[in-house]
């Protein structure tokens, strides 16, 4: 027999397809519709895996997403994924699950030892062993981590797809139960758009584990009716596989949907988010456990799980059972088990009396019970061979394989509970359940505390239509009443575990609560009870019941943790979705990418952007390719695509009030056609940006920014625009990708633009240093703007970006004869250094003022400007402030170290920080290094010798202060 | 376009056909013409409204076809027009008829990229990752808003499955990219021309 505790018959599986799957290297089989945990049962193995501080062994103990000990790493490779229930985990052929938690493997585990020093490891015992030293911390984590943790991750990058998608519903159901199949159903006959979601592969909930009756019918029949019109009803969306795992503001939910580990093409799981008018949450509830000593040996299991088991997967989980409970809920469980062929040794029923009918039933079958018992023990470890009993029938030893436990239902109230739903505790539960509705979403059927069938479809059908809530959500339903009796007596040397997962026992409740602990937040964190990947879905309220006995409070006054997304863990590839790699991080091109690549380019980063910072020959270094660009650019010509920088178009009647309140300096008497560079400040007085801003008509401006400050400056213009300065009449429109943009930089520009130009007067009187000209270049509508960053004749040309590729060949074409090079950004930089002119993000790092930076002299008094005010604060008037300098080594290659500390001696050790460097190059042009610094009181110390450090490097070296301009200082060249 | 061969397209013309409905194609070299005006003064819309030859939408996210021109309207004070043509000689029109108003007309034409998703899957396509419910919003004829990391003008061209997205020109080869691989569910061919992203 390879199946032996399957039935010969029943279950929703298909037995003409066998499905083989390996368990640690060993081999099974199943059926299709098992789920690996069903598969496990009926093959009759009973150790999955080892629990997370004592290393025991732990079986199967739930039947869905609750479960706390069945976690397998499924597949091989870095297809791998750790921690999966394999209560959840659906079979299909060749299915590879490997244990966990377990070394060298399941059977002999060395960690279980831990089990038996547990007497040494009590709970929070790691903050108190590894308090001290503290510096010993980082390594004592170490060795935590590796005897710890839960699984292990995959062996590499995780070659899936997992993607994404928006949704919009009016109504988003919650669980695919009754209820939330009525709620549903009555939504979608009014033409409501329906998400029905179930964490499920099929919908019904509990109508799968258990037999039920609904209108007179098999409620299996109303089911398929049911699902049958969902699915013909074109407003409704249907998703299995899928949980609702968050939600949020706003009716925002989070939804992760395996979309299946064999559909081809599809992505393997996908991350819905929903917005939702309203939400019905119909989640269901969850069998609380019972604690007595050795209450997680591995055949112990909810005795709804059982049940479910045996009515899906027609697996009858143990053949000699002993049912323990505290509620009227598993008398049918431990019938229908007798009936199928298990035998029943003890019934023990916690409360002090039995219900009539029910006991009626057991006495019928001759099933033995024991009212008023407890267990007091389990024998066997891998597996219960017996459990003893005391009752008023004295005590017994009964041989067992199962026992099965129900302490009552706890209602699923995570997702009423994450959107800062209240709580109330429901005495006849013996848990909480959702005390009200808000925000449009509503809880119906058992997470509402409503566990008859009938009333979980009433509420689900009211709920769907929008009817009002029941005022006390689940308060007229009769509940079977759950006596406090869920906790035994412990015996010594045993452990009576409340949190499975993170092994967590009543006796550190205890010790807890001895200590001092009060608050349930605080207890979680100090016990870790709630605290594994199954966030405490079985063992949360046993706990907090252990909690209130401790201090001697009532059950439910303890309160509840917080509960918070997600429901079940969420891969976090499905968070991810497609933003990997290339696709995370979005490229900005300049209309001539394709022409920098193809002629050596070497690309460099500017925020989003790509930017060439040299063209790489052949056998040439990048020193010598950068000074080859600027040898040219200064003897001859070059071409710089600057695309890059930002382009912001004013017009409007009150364009130069606006201009005049952003920059530092005035713009009155700037005449059509002409430029002027221009500083603006934040409002705390630093240099925000920079640029020329040319006058295109009387009221029409073109002003430009820094590349890396584009969006920020529009952004910052349109706020002042729409809050401030609402009454200025100008519009701002930004242009940066309209133009591409280039600089002809080089004695020799004016002569290649010349040739290129028949209606744009070139000579130096007509077309000036500030101005601006639109005419064709080479046949393209282009404006041509003489302005210089290289200290050189320079020209920047702009044309609508389709032509930039175009202009960009008709000017190397007819610059052949000059010998024009295309430069990048490193010469660009190399030039601007040698000009002494700052960029903003290096010298203006915003802790510069104008005058700080030189351009003092820039600033108006006349005029009002943001951060004009700042200006007069005394620590912008008061004492050395660090100004621009330029920076001489006395030995001319010296490299200076990147942010080199300047300080006044070349003695080792702690000294004041008088500045740092800002920047620095190779500058061809004059054989040296050069650097420009910012340096305190910095212009007062031309001429001083001082020293660059750099404590990190060991490195000191002498310097000269220099004013910050090393070429050019009289700009003869650009006016040439 | 006299000028065509000059110019250089953000996508360089690129297309993608996926099976089971769904397209993606450049749409280059259109006309887009950014207007700003006061929407309230009557001269304007007028104005604007006889050297366009159509009615100025005034509610945002509202557009208007017209002789193969689009007319959307953005903001209360903002507009598009997009066109087949060259927004060149529009910009020059407008700007004599509005001359001596307070208003903006700025040739776009090349700032962004625009790129035609259409098919039975479009909307699927644009669904996952926009958080706009476009299906729902059936008034609007465009929308403002982000394609996951990309920001995007949607023009729903044709109800309810052609969309124009334009796109910043720099983004168009990253998004043309993600585009390409979102598509992926939906069965995308390999483009015969695709960039290497």
């Amino acid at each position: 027999v390879t199946q032996p505790f399957r039935l010969s018959e029943g279950g929703a599986i298909d037995r003409t397809r066998p499905l083989a799957f390996t368990f640690d290297g060993r081999r099974y089989a199943g059926y299709a519709g098992d789920t690996l945990a069903s598969a496990l049962l009926a093959n009759g193995v009973r150790v999955i895996g080892r629990s997370f501080k004592y290393h025991r062994p732990r079986g199967i103990v739930g039947g869905g997403s609750e479960e706390p000990n069945a976690l397998v790493r499924l597949g091989e490779g870095t297809h791998a994924e750790p921690n999966l229930r394999a209560t959840q985990i659906e079979l299909f052929d060749g299915l590879v699950a490997t244990s966990q938690n377990r070394w060298p493997s399941l059977r002999l585990d060395i960690g279980a030892i831990n089990n038996t020093l547990s007497r040494l490891i009590p709970a929070g015992f790691y903050y108190k062993t590894f308090m001290w030293p503290a510096s010993r911390w980082m390594s004592y984590e170490r060795l935590i981590r590796r005897a710890a943790g839960l699984g292990r991750a995959p062996d590499g990058p995780d070659p899936d797809r997992y993607d994404e998608r928006h949704f919009d519903a009016e109504l988003l159901v919650a669980g695919g139960g009754p209820a939330g199949i009525a709620s549903a159903l009555a939504a979608a006959r009014q033409g409501t758009r329906v998400l029905l979601a179930d964490e499920g592969p099929a919908f019904g909930g509990s109508l799968l584990g258990a037999p039920a009756i609904i209108g007179g019918e098999p409620a299996a029949a109303w089911l398929a009716a049911a699902l049958g019109e969902l699915a013909r009803a074109s407003n409704v969306t249907l998703l299995r596989r899928a949980t609702v795992f968050g939600h949020y503001d706003h009716g925002l939910f989070a939804v992760a949907e395996q979309v299946g580990d064999h559909a081809a093409g599809q992505p393997r799981q996908r991350f819905w988010k929903v917005r939702a008018e309203r939400a019905v949450f119909a989640t269901g509830a969850i069998e609380r456990p019972l604690v007595f000593p050795d209450n997680d040996r591995p055949g112990i299991m909810l005795a709804s799980a059982a049940r479910m088991y045996l009515h899906r997967f027609a697996v009858l989980c143990g053949r000699r059972i002993v049912v323990v409970t505290n509620n009227d809920s598993a008398y049918d469980m431990a019938i229908e088990s007798q009936r199928a062929g298990a035998t029943i040794a003890a019934f023990v029923e916690l409360r002090t009396a039995a219900p009539r009918g029910p006991s009626a039933q057991l006495a019928a079958l001759g099933i033995p019970l024991r009212v008023g018992g407890t267990i007091t023990g389990i024998e066997g470890r891998g597996s219960v061979a017996a459990v003893r009993l005391a009752s008023a029938a004295g005590e017994e030893r009964l041989v067992a394989d199962l026992v099965c436990m129900s302490g009552g239902m706890t209602p699923t109230v995570h997702l009423h509970s994450q959107g800062r739903g209240k709580l109330r505790f429901v005495q006849s539960l013996g848990a909480f359940a959702p005390a009200h509705c808000m925000n449009g979403t509503q809880s119906v059927g058992a997470c509402n505390g409503t566990l008859a069938l009938e009333e979980c479809l009433q509420q689900g059908f009211a709920a769907g239509v929008g009817a009002a809530p029941l005022a006390t959500p689940g308060g007229t339903t009769k509940v079977e009443p759950a006596a406090a009796t869920s906790i035994m007596p412990a015996r010594r040397g045993t452990k009576c575990f409340v949190d499975f997962q993170n092994d967590v026992t009543v006796a550190d409740i205890a010790l807890a609560a001895r200590e001092g602990y009060r608050s349930v937040e605080h207890v979680k964190r100090y016990t870790t009870l709630g605290m594994g990947t199954d966030q405490g879905k079985l063992g949360n309220i046993v706990g907090l019941t252990a909690l209130g006995d401790a201090l001697g409070i009532a059950a439910g006054a303890v309160g509840v943790t917080t509960f918070r997304p997600p429901y079940t863990p969420v891969t976090i590839g499905a968070l991810v979705a497609r933003r990997l790699g290339k696709l995370a991080h979005p490229v900005r091109r300049t209309a001539l990418h394709d022409w920098h690549e193809a002629n050596g380019a070497v690309m460099m980063n500017a925020g989003l952007w790509k930017r060439p910072q040299y063209y790489a020959m052949p056998g040439v270094s990048p020193q010598s390719a950068v000074d080859r660009e600027v040898t040219t650019v200064r003897s001859s010509v070059g071409l710089v695509d600057v695309s890059t920088l930002g382009k912001i178009e004013l017009c409007g009647p009150d364009a130069v009030t606006l201009l005049d309140r952003l920059y530092v300096n005035g713009w009155q008497n700037l005449a059509v056609g002409r430029g002027r560079y221009g500083v603006m400040l934040r409002d705390d007085g630093m240099v925000l940006d920079d640029g020329v801003t040319m006058r295109l008509a009387a009221e029409r401006f073109l002003m430009t920014t820094t590349t890396l400050n584009a969006d920020a400056v529009q952004e910052w213009i349109e706020f002042l625009l729409q809050t401030a300065w609402h009454n200025l009449k100008v519009y701002v429109t930004p242009v940066t990708e309209q133009w591409f943009a280039a600089a002809l930089a080089g004695p020799k520009s004016r002569a290649v633009l010349a040739a290129l130009t028949d209606d744009i007067a070139m000579g130096n009187a007509e077309f000036p240093l500030m101005s601006i000209r639109e005419g064709r270049l080479a046949g393209i509508p282009a404006r041509v703007m003489r302005i210089s960053f290289s200290g050189e004749l320079s020209y920047e040309i702009n044309v609508p970006a389709d032509y930039g590729p175009a202009l960009w060949r008709a000017i190397l074409a007819v610059g052949a004869r000059y010998g024009v090079v295309p430069y990048g950004v490193e010469a660009m930089g190399t030039m601007r250094i040698e000009k002494g002119h700052v960029v903003i993000g290096a010298e203006a790092d915003g802790r510069a003022t104008a005058d700080d930076l030189g351009l003092g002299g820039m600033v108006s008094r006349s005029k009002d400007f943001v951060g004009k005010r700042s200006l007069r604060l005394p620590g912008l008037t008061a004492g050395p402030r660090r100004q621009l300098v330029g920076l001489l080594t006395k030995d001319p290659a010296a490299r200076l170290p990147v942010g080199a500390q300047i300080v006044e001696t070349a003695t080792r050790g702690p000294q004041h920080r008088l500045g740092h460097v800002t920047s620095y190059a190779y500058s061809a042009s004059l054989g040296r290094q050069v650097a420009l610094a910012l340096v305190a009181d910095g212009r007062a110390r031309y001429g001083q010798d001082l020293f660059a450090v750099s404590p990190t490097a060991g490195i000191s070296i002498a310097v000269t202060v220099t004013p910050p301009c090393f070429l050019d200082p009289e700009g003869e060249r650009q006016r040439g | 376009v006299a000028e065509a061969p000059l110019a250089t397209s953000p996508l360089g013309g690129l297309f993608a056909r996926i099976a089971d409905g769904l397209h993606l194609a450049e749409r280059p070299f259109l006309g887009k013409l950014a207007l700003r005006g006061d929407a309230a003064d009557g001269g304007f819309v007028a104005t604007v409204s006889a050297v366009l030859g159509c009615v100025l939408p005034q509610a945002p996210g509202a557009g208007i076809a017209h002789d193969q021109r689009a007319v959307l309207c953005l903001a209360p004070d903002e507009w598009v027009v997009v066109s087949e043509a060259n927004a060149g000689d529009r910009v020059v029109l407008l700007r004599q008829a509005l001359a001596g108003q307070c208003v903006a007309l700025v040739d776009v034409s090349c700032a962004t990229a625009t790129v035609s998703v259409g098919g039975t899957n479009a909307p699927a396509l644009l669904r996952k990752v926009c958080s706009v419910d476009l299906a729902r919003q059936s008034a609007r004829a465009c929308w403002e808003t982000r394609l996951g990391p990309y920001a995007v003008l949607i023009h729903r061209r044709r109800a309810p499955e052609t969309f124009d997205l334009h796109v910043g020109r720099s983004y168009a080869r990253s998004c043309w990219l993600w585009l390409n691989d979102a598509a992926t569910e939906f069965d995308v061919r390999v483009p015969i021309n695709g960039p290497d992203g």
